[in-house]
């Protein structure tokens, strides 16, 4: 993929995987950069039909992701029929074709913000940042903060 | 003198000053400031420019994630960009990288993002910092991850403007190619400044004082823009502004 500037800065010393080319349509030298292909993404929707079809925050660059991904993973506030999925004003609809499984999730993309359905938790931020200081205190906190979600858990 | 001002009102008056009607000034993340001084311009003497700003709703029309807007970018759509920099350098080099070296940092910073393309594509750039110091303006950054010149080979159609301090204004003399001073602020002195900046600083013409906030700017700033800056970053528009 060519990308404007970047020549000239210490990325193209610490990455040799950047390379420089005559642009084959132009007289000026341009960066051309490997593409990032994913093996697995996982991304989370406003909402999902039961084929993978989801409406995703327009704001946000998963459906790029998606499209760049080998197997995509949606998890979703609400599962709606397709018909209504369709009908949705708002979000950027991303089709079946890249999307390899839904998971039903509400709240899945807590303790970071959902669009106008819920804000970024800061606290939780926080207490993320202060445990991941050290490995055996993250694994601890990331369990706990699993409990809470896991069915029976307090939400 | 005139009526008091915080140093965040000062920096952005200085910003939209620059910005002329019709414009498209584009405010990426973390950037306060700068989206006090786009919205600033729009609401006094650029009111048919566009503002888009990052993370916001009211001021963002892209559609398909910051990759439409880093698109848009490359087509040279934009005039305006503000980008910071933990170090910035003589040349005005930007680090958004790491402090120290690169494989074994003193501290990893969060990194150049789209920098390196939109510091060549982006009309005029505009560096700000909310601190001016000698560690924060250096000799020569430890990692340029925005590089203020490039070879002629590379098609470049924009670049450093100006740089926006507590302390003064500076812009790049485009024969020596180094930082020099525009203006200091009122209540700081050229040695403070010099005294604040890890090489050497010279003067870019003749000597100025950087012309306060006017009362009408103030009155603006204080009035509509703060309610919509309000909306983006709420904190900053609680802090930032004067009474």
């Amino acid at each position: 993929m060519p990308v404007r500037g970047v020549i000239g800065t210490d990325y193209m010393t610490v990455r040799p995987d950047f390379k420089v080319i005559k642009n084959p349509f132009g007289e000026d030298d341009i960066l051309v950069v490997p593409a990032v292909s994913p093996e697995v993404s996982v991304i989370h929707a406003f909402r999902a039909d039961r084929f993978g079809n989801c409406i995703l925050n327009s704001a946000t660059d998963d459906a790029l992701l998606a499209r760049a991904s080998r197997k995509v993973i949606v998890s979703a506030e609400e599962i709606v029929a397709t018909e209504e999925l369709k009908a949705s004003q708002r979000g950027y609809f991303l089709s079946r074709v890249h999307v390899s499984g839904v998971v039903h999730l509400p709240g899945g993309a807590a303790p970071t913000a959902c669009g106008s359905l819920y804000r970024a938790d800061e606290a939780v931020l926080g207490e993320y940042l202060k445990a991941a200081a050290d490995t055996a205190n993250f694994g601890r906190w990331l369990w706990e903060f699993y409990l809470k979600f896991a069915p029976g858990g307090e939400s | 003198m005139s009526v008091p001002y915080t140093v965040e009102e000062l920096m952005a008056c200085l910003i939209a000053r620059e910005i002329k009607n019709g414009e498209t000034v584009a405010v990426g993340t973390f950037s306060p400031i700068p989206a006090t001084a786009a919205l600033l311009a729009q609401e006094t003497h650029a009111p048919d420019s566009e503002v888009y700003i990052m993370g916001s709703r009211d001021w963002w029309p892209f559609t398909e994630g910051s990759n439409e807007f880093f698109h848009a970018a490359q087509r040279g759509r934009f005039d305006y960009f503000f980008l910071s920099g933990a170090q910035i350098d003589r040349q005005g080099n930007i680090n958004l990288h790491a402090i120290g070296s690169y494989r074994q940092p003193k501290v990893r910073l969060p990194g150049g993002a789209g920098s390196s393309m939109l510091y060549y594509m982006v009309k005029k750039v505009i560096l700000f910092k909310t601190d001016h110091t000698v560690k924060s303006f250096v000799e020569k950054v430890d990692f340029v991850s925005s590089s203020a010149s490039s070879p002629p080979s590379v098609y470049r159609t924009g670049g450093l403007h100006l740089v926006v301090t507590p302390l003064a204004v500076m812009a790049r003399n485009s024969e020596t190619g180094f930082l020099e001073l525009l203006s200091v602020h009122p209540g700081h002195t050229v040695d403070e400044v010099r005294a604040n900046t890890g090489f050497e600083l010279q003067w870019h013409g003749e000597e100025r004082q950087t012309m306060p906030p006017e009362a009408e700017e103030l009155a603006v700033l204080r009035g509509a823009v703060r309610a919509l800056v309000a909306k983006v970053y709420p904190a900053f528009a609680a802090r930032a502004f004067g009474p």
